[in-house]
């Protein structure tokens, strides 16, 4: 409203008055503009497409669906070709008459899913248009598809196949992004923080992928809805459940099952959906370990197993009101169990027992969707989460089957959260998509307490000790606005206001973000982004391993919140119709930082946190390279990354700047997905990637004083004479790291549904990758010994729907 | 089930195939060996300069000294003199004692090395006030000193500090010697029978040895392997400081101690030094964190530290037989 039209002719002679009237009369009609507005969705499922596009072909204008799968277009009166497309689905098209207010809802087939040749969306040029960049988005599809460890099919691990997502030692699912560190990645379940996203000590991530619908990863350029971390935020969203019909999927693999129920519970209106997986390494491996008890005389068991379910209910009220409930629980436990029996005299004793370590996640939230008018779009959110670790052991012991003595000890630790998100979607025309909100959370961060209970004949104890809770509270509010300035620019700004308190010591800050793409011809556009983040919150870990019992630890008086600003310039481009090349620059600085100090040990219990670390700076820069295919027989992406990373902390490596332990200066990923016929598909992943930076000695010298032979009696020589020289901290480069990945998965349809058997083979050549390095003796000789946990790994699982 | 019973089998034997590491032996480059310069000045003895050379990190052999090289030393700049190695298996100066607050300079040179260089200025001594002790009894009433080291800091500088403590004493041995000395005469079978007395021979070993003792003082930055502690006066500077320690009692067996209170002022490169390769060898396992050891060396690797000292001592006692502390060390 209140642009004027095109076309005023002015005549000579007449009067004012006549003219203001001519204007106010004829403006408002030429430029009449009217909404349509509505969501996206799976016509199979009823699930909401998250990120679809939404065309009006004639105007050339158009937008995307949010988060909830919500899209809102004022356009226009008149005449209005809309489309709507997202990857994997056949295109939408509707021709209308535009003269009111319209809410549609667009339904995508997703049929045509495997027949390339007819479908056409505009997905690549989505790279070329968007604003946003250092972005990317994973498909659940290719995530099933790619080649993974024992057949376990990872988010985190696909998404450390693009450029600028490195992965951690051999085999884990940690997530270093572009030069940050571990705890540097907002890893969001439905909005909420996942705090450990790993199971069986990071070989894999804690997301079922049945139950995900979609993820994204953006790791620069953040919009200003998004804050906490320094370096990514990884964005998983559940699914909804199927609003149609009841359906179902699930798995059986090397080392875990899962299962996947959804369905409507009222067609149309509220659908659920669950899923479960466990492993079952401790059950398969029981017998065994009783047999080996049986011939060593021991009687103790160990064990390992994770499970996690998911659950998702979705009630629509009315095409304005929604809410959902969703929710996740995972566990894992390591665990070792003994029994002892003995006779003394006339009475049998018994002696049992347990001791292991078990952590895990639980999230829920509870939220509404509402649609006010046809422009505003706001989500309220309510939230839990937690993650705790508890070592453990327990006792009893027992005379002719009568409990005489029991304790129990933990050492457990952990992070909760409650807390509340507010976000407006507002559409005023289709060159602003603004939207605006706040979030809290209220921390208790527990780092680290001791509980000891005991019952016997001599009396009761019960008592606790170690660190207090600590309690923070977190707030953030934003607004932004996605705006397209003429035909060539479309920019993102915004400003991210947070602040922190936490006993007594309050901080804040305000994050200015900002990102804009040029588009230079229709298939070339040019683009930028800067943003800072603050983080308030650090994982206190041993740099060259993640542990459950890394410790989350808040900001204080002495440890301020991490900050970073990031720049990066890069272009998208498309090719061949089909084929979405990106390159990207970066640079990151990042500050407040906490690394151990050099001679801190991870075990030094007895001094506290704050002492053990330094604080410092880092930076990191490179450039990123992604040519990625998504649609056609052939699909995949090569991505490669060539970059720095370095941190530079007062009382480390005698103040000199020194390389990340996973600075890595090139990273390549090829990642490749061929569909021989319907039923067959392969697939490929190879990667290779610069060694770790570690420190280790690479000459041996003198001490001083060192105790010199002084004849025969006097002779005195020990490895306390001889020191190590490093070359600075992180000066040692491990072998480079390179693996290959097979898989081919051979689809059947059954009458019941489609079955799937799914054959692969982990680092097909063998190729022995470091897991850690140690010095130790070959034939009398020092040698320097790698050790490396997974060698050529073939893989079967079956898997069905229905 | 067909399929379930198809993967448990697969499952057990990949899992038995692949759950065992694998360990390769990996190179490592041969770094370009290197000049180890090692010394440390005090005005209280000749120079003496310790030259070795680096050797590979797998290198098992022995420390290898390079006892053919060109040291030279310079005082405040100058060419004071050319070492010499010795049989001290050092480089050694015939008569140079350095003092406190000259600047020296130390260069060497070695066939297949690049040279090497450093400096060092030994800072002034920092006199001890006083040492004083008081005797307390522990829970089992044991015995022990704790001791008082009054000094003053400095406060128009940064200093280091490095105090030892040495014992002066002796081992005493109660040895038996037989004595061949008498006939005597048996009166009950009227016989001359050659016999032997016993005597007891007391046998005495000096000895002068690192003494050791305990702290609770924050300000103490490390603990040296058998040599004391290091503290800087980051907390105490410009201020009359009392460092307490407690000092295990003197032996029965042994006779009356001297101890000696070796309080020394440090250069910053040798307090460095030792803090780091302190903490460098108590991290060398896989759960610590690795410390680079501080060098100050041109174009090599090692130390050149300096130190003054001032020396107290007092006299201690050893322990009764019947003292409870020897239930306690027992």
């Amino acid at each position: 409203m209140g642009i004027l039209s095109p076309i005023v002719v002015m005549r000579k002679g007449l009067h004012s008055t006549v003219l203001v009237m001519m204007i106010v009369l004829v403006v408002p009609v030429l430029g009449q503009r009217f909404t349509i507005s509505g969501y996206v969705e799976d016509g199979s499922t009823g699930e909401k497409l998250i990120a679809a596009s939404v065309y009006d072909t004639i105007g050339g204008l158009g937008t995307t669906t949010n988060e909830y799968g919500f899209y809102s277009l004022t356009l226009d009166a008149g005449a209005v070709e809309l489309s709507a497309s997202f990857v994997g689905y056949g295109m939408f098209r509707k021709t209308l008459n535009l003269n009111d207010h319209m809410r549609i809802h667009i339904v995508l087939d997703p049929n045509l899913e495997l027949e390339e040749v007819t479908i056409t969306t505009n997905r690549p040029r989505d790279v070329v248009e968007s604003a946003e960049m250092s972005t990317a988005r994973i498909s659940v599809h290719e995530i099933k598809s790619l080649p993974v460890l024992l057949g376990e099919a990872d988010v985190l691990k696909t998404l450390q196949l693009l450029p600028g997502v490195q992965s951690g030692t051999e085999g884990t699912s940690g997530i270093y992004v572009r030069g940050g560190g571990p705890d540097q990645n907002l890893i969001l379940l439905d909005g909420v923080p996942v705090y450990n996203a790993e199971h069986l000590f990071g070989f894999f991530s804690v997301f079922n992928p049945d139950a995900i619908s979609s993820i994204k990863l953006t790791k620069g350029g953040f919009p200003a809805h998004y804050g906490g971390r320094l370096s990514s935020v990884i964005d998983i969203r559940m699914k909804e459940g199927n609003m149609k019909k009841f359906s179902g999927a699930g798995s059986i693999g090397l080392i875990s099952s899962k299962l996947m129920l959804e369905g409507p519970i009222v067609k149309d209106r509220t659908s659920f959906i669950i899923t479960g997986r466990r492993t079952y390494i401790d059950l398969l491996a029981r017998p065994v370990i009783r047999a080996v008890n049986r011939t060593t005389g021991d009687d103790v068991i160990a064990g390992y197993y994770f499970y996690d379910t998911n659950l998702k209910i979705n009630h629509k009220f009315s095409d304005k009101d929604r809410i959902y409930l969703s929710a996740y629980m995972g566990r894992d436990k390591a665990y070792a169990l003994y029994e002892e029996d003995w006779t003394f005299g006339d009475s049998v004793y018994t002696d049992k027992g347990e001791f292991g370590l078990y952590w895990g996640n639980t999230t829920t939230v509870m939220r509404w969707n509402h649609v006010y008018g046809n422009k505003l779009f706001s989500n309220v959110s309510a939230f839990y989460s937690r993650y705790k670790f508890d070592v453990f052991e327990k006792y009893s012991s027992y005379v002719n089957d009568i409990k005489s003595e029991e304790y129990t000890f933990d050492y457990y630790s952990g992070i909760e959260d409650w807390g509340g998100i507010v976000d407006f979607d507002y559409y005023p025309n289709p060159n602003h998509a603004i939207r605006f909100g706040g979030k809290y959370l209220f921390h208790t961060f527990s780092p680290g307490v001791t509980a000891f209970k005991s019952t016997g004949e001599t009396g009761s104890l019960d008592y606790t000790f170690g660190n207090k809770d600590i309690y923070a509270n977190e707030f953030y509010l934003y607004a932004e606005d996605n705006m397209q300035i003429g035909g060539r620019i479309r920019a993102n700004m915004g400003l991210h206001y947070s602040m922190f308190l936490v006993n007594g010591t309050r901080y804040h800050s305000l994050q200015p973000r900002f990102s804009m793409r040029f588009l230079a011809t229709k298939n070339l556009s040019f683009k930028t982004a800067f943003s800072r983040m603050d983080q308030y919150i650090h994982l206190l870990t041993y740099s060259t391993i993640g542990l459950p019992t890394d410790l989350w630890l808040p900001s204080t008086r002495l440890i301020k919140p991490q900050l970073s600003y990031q720049a990066a310039f890069g272009g998208a481009y498309n090719f061949r119709d089909n084929w979405a090349l990106t390159l990207e620059g970066f640079y990151k600085s990042m500050d407040n930082l906490i690394e151990y100090k050099e001679g801190a040990s991870y075990f030094q219990v007895e001094v506290d946190w704050e002492s053990k670390v330094d604080i410092g700076r880092g930076w990191a820069y490179g450039a990123e390279i992604l040519a990625r295919k998504e649609q056609g027989r052939l699909t995949g992406w090569i991505g490669y990354t060539l970059s720095w990373s370095n941190r530079l902390f007062e009382e480390i490596n005698q103040g000199y700047s020194f390389p990340y332990t996973y600075d890595r200066r090139h990273d390549v990923s090829v990642v490749m997905m061929y569909e021989i016929n319907e039923r067959t598909h392969v697939s490929a992943t190879w990667i290779y990637g610069t060694g770790r930076a570690l420190t280790l000695g690479v000459a041996r010298y003198a001490s001083h004083p060192y105790s010199v032979e002084n004849g025969e009696e006097d002779y005195y020589y020990s490895n306390w004479d001889e020191l190590e020289y490093y070359m600075g901290k992180n000066g040692f480069r491990e072998p480079a790291y390179h693996r290959l990945d097979l898989a081919l998965n051979r689809h059947k349809k059954k009458k019941w549904g489609e079955r799937t058997w799914s054959f692969g083979v982990y680092n097909a050549y063998n190729h022995l990758n470091p897991f850690f390095l140690y010095f130790g003796y070959e034939r009398n000789e020092r040698v320097l010994k790698q050790v490396s946990l997974f060698p050529i790994i073939p893989s079967v699982s079956y898997s069905f729907r229905f | 089930m067909k399929q379930i019973q198809f993967i448990t089998l697969i499952t057990w034997s990949l899992l038995i195939v692949s759950a065992c590491e694998k360990v390769i032996e990996i190179e490592i480059e041969e770094v370009t060996p290197m000049i180890v310069m090692n010394a440390a000045f005090t005005p209280d003895s000749l120079v003496s300069v310790h030259l070795s050379r680096t050797r590979h990190i797998l290198d098992d052999s022995p420390i290898q000294a390079i006892t053919i090289a060109t040291v030279e030393i310079y005082e405040g700049g100058l060419l004071k003199e050319t070492l010499s190695y010795g049989a001290e298996q050092d480089y050694r100066s015939r008569a140079l004692r350095p003092s406190h607050g000259v600047e020296y300079t130390v260069k060497a040179s070695a066939e297949s090395f690049n040279d090497v260089e450093a400096s060092c200025l030994i800072p002034s001594p920092v006199a001890i006030i006083s040492v004083d002790t008081a005797t307390v009894t522990g829970d089992w009433d044991e015995r022990w000193v704790t001791f008082y080291l009054k000094f003053r800091d400095d406060p128009g500088e940064d200093n280091y500090y490095r105090l030892r403590l040495f014992e002066r004493s002796a081992w005493i041995e109660y040895q038996l010697e037989e004595v061949y000395d008498t006939l005597y005469t048996d009166p009950e079978k009227d016989t001359v029978v050659m016999g032997w007395t016993i005597d007891t021979v007391e046998v005495r070993y000096p000895f002068f040895a690192p003494y050791y003792f305990d702290s609770e003082e924050l300000i103490i930055e490390e603990w040296l392997w058998d040599d004391g502690v290091i503290f800087s006066d980051a907390f105490i500077k410009g201020e009359e400081y009392s460092f307490q320690g407690q000092m295990f009692p003197v032996y029965r067996g042994q006779d009356t101690a001297t101890i000696y209170f070796h309080f020394e002022s440090l250069s910053e490169d040798y307090f460095n030094y030792l803090n780091t390769k302190e903490k460098h060898y108590h991290a060398r396992d896989y759960f610590s964190v690795p410390v680079t050891i501080h060098n100050n060396i041109a174009d090599g690797l090692g130390v050149l530290g300096g130190y003054s000292q001032d020396v107290d001592s007092i006299l201690m006692a050893p322990l009764a037989w019947d003292d409870p502390f020897h239930n306690y060390e027992d």
